[in-house]
């Protein structure tokens, strides 16, 4: 175990050197807040949108900057850069699973963006206090930090079997990128999933991609309760389990199909 | 002429070395189309639930939508790829060979890099404008020609902002997150700015001008504005274009070399 906490106070450590990156992102969160909530306090129906209120979408967009730095977790970047450089070739040698020495970098970058999240979260939460609506997530706390573990390891391990197809292609950028619009759309980052059309809803419940965001969002909203969240719960525990055996396939397959040169 | 043979010069390099990774142009290509098209299911989805949003209609807002999606790529065609691509060379002292050159610098440095997986982005978004805009609004000749010269003001307005932004490259060396900024600041530009009021309305009129990405435009080819906002426009990319060359020469004044 000793290992692993030395590569997360070193990914710690080289965190603290983007904290200048972490503020602009952060002031772009700011801006893009700033928009949403300007638009949804200048639509014309005030009422129920998509299940919530303007006082509950607002508090959802708020809420969502401290939630997304938490469990966005992104591992793709690194891994990829890792096995396209050949620098993989020094973590196979070594007696640490390369799993969990890619979890623990991911934890450390976490361990600062969630702190400028929940910061930033604070000060928007200060400041559009009149259209905030605190939701009430006593009873359902517990429930809602497995789903947040869930959401968290979800994410991680999709970003972890998309970075192993760097073994077999040259340029996989662009499927991480189809990962966010699938996030934003089908994930609720973008928007609530109670505007998606009914046509679509089926899909959206069977997909990963609700269980990675929105689904814990839904337990704070009350949004889900009872028997449908336990079903939700089970489905985010079912999806880990396909993503965690994708990325045991293919990283055997990986590296049999690996080469390391000069390394 | 000598600076137009330039360009097409620097066009044709880029496009060549592209084209050497066809598979990842092709990819990028209609992963841009893809993002455009979800910016525009998110109005949508939006417009399902509700009639206006600050006096715009469903079929207004999404000629909004669609006409900040192409300003976004034309920006990506060559400004953004440019200026991101000089922040580099400065810190790796690159820089100074393009002082060398018996150009200007900042002529070469505005046309260093064009990325094309926009193209077919630009062109799905062009069609879409055309078939929409008309559903939305009566068009005339005058209102198309208003809205051209608005977007061009828009874009040397937006060119003159980040190539601002980016000679602060002189003193901040390290500025990894321009990308996003810019980002940010097109972005932003897709949903109408009067839902603004108060300080917010200034920054994003005068300081950010948001407003030149495609409300202005738009308002001007629906015929809801007039010429006195072509006027506002022109008269604005002139005051960014004179005030980012000022600030680019007092850059170079103060600029010592990374040692080439």
């Amino acid at each position: 175990m000793r290992k692993y906490w030395v590569y997360y106070k070193t990914g710690m450590a080289q965190v603290m050197a983007y904290r200048g990156s972490l503020l602009v992102w952060l002031v772009c969160n700011f801006i893009s807040l700033a928009t949403g909530v300007a638009v949804w306090l200048s639509v014309s129906n005030r009422g129920v949108l998509g299940g919530y209120t303007i006082s509950q979408l607002i508090t959802y967009y708020v809420l969502g900057i401290f939630i997304g730095w938490t469990i966005n977790w992104n591992p793709f970047p690194g891994t990829k850069k890792e096995i396209k450089s050949g620098s993989i070739a020094a973590t196979l040698v070594k007696p640490v699973s390369f799993l969990g020495q890619r979890a623990m970098w991911e934890a450390s970058w976490r361990s600062v963006s969630m702190v400028f999240g929940l910061g930033g979260t604070l000060v928007a939460g200060f400041v559009l206090a009149e259209h905030i609506s605190l939701p009430n997530i006593g009873s359902n706390l517990f429930l809602l930090g497995i789903s947040f573990v869930l959401a968290t390891s979800l994410q991680f391990m999709l970003g972890m079997c998309l970075a192993l197809l760097a073994f077999w292609f040259t340029e996989i950028e662009g499927l991480a990128s189809m990962r966010w619009i699938a996030l934003e759309v089908l994930g609720g980052m973008a928007i609530p999933l109670g505007f998606i059309p009914q046509s679509f809803v089926l899909m959206v419940k069977l997909l990963p991609f609700r269980y990675m965001y929105s689904f814990p969002m839904e337990i704070i909203f009350a949004k889900v309760s009872g028997a449908d969240l336990f079903k939700g719960l089970i489905l985010q525990t079912i999806w880990l389990a396909i993503f965690i055996v994708i990325y045991r396939l293919m990283w055997e397959r990986g590296l049999k199909a690996y080469v390391s040169i000069g390394q | 002429m000598r600076y137009l043979k330039l360009i097409f010069a620097n066009y044709k390099y880029c496009l060549l070395r592209l084209l050497e990774f066809r598979a990842e142009v092709i990819s990028w290509t209609f992963i841009s189309v893809f993002w455009a098209l979800f910016h525009l299911a998110i109005m949508n989805f939006i417009y399902d639930q509700v009639d206006s949003v600050a006096g715009w209609t469903r079929s207004e807002a999404l000629v909004l939508s669609v006409t900040g999606s192409l300003f976004n790529s034309l920006l990506w065609f060559f400004v953004i790829p440019s200026l991101l691509d000089f922040g580099e060379k400065i810190r790796k002292g690159d820089f100074d060979f393009y002082l060398l050159r018996p150009v200007n610098p900042r002529f070469l440095i505005s046309i260093s890099r064009f990325e094309f997986d926009n193209y077919l982005r630009a062109l799905v978004m062009i069609l879409v404008i055309i078939k929409l805009a008309p559903m939305a609004a009566p068009i005339n000749v005058s209102q198309i020609i208003g809205f051209i010269v608005l977007y061009a003001a828009g874009i040397a307005i937006y060119y003159s902002l980040f190539f601002l932004i980016t000679t602060l490259s002189f003193w901040l060396v390290n500025m990894e997150s321009l990308e996003d900024i810019f980002d940010s600041a097109v972005t932003l530009g897709r949903y109408p700015t009067n839902v603004f009021s108060g300080a917010f309305r200034i920054i994003f009129f005068y300081v950010v001008p948001m407003v030149f990405v495609a409300t202005f435009p738009v308002q001007v080819l629906l015929g809801k504005s007039g010429w006195e906002l072509v006027g506002l426009g022109v008269l604005m990319a002139g005051i960014f274009l004179f005030v980012s060359d000022k600030f680019w020469n007092f850059a170079l004044r103060h600029y010592s070399s990374a040692s080439s």
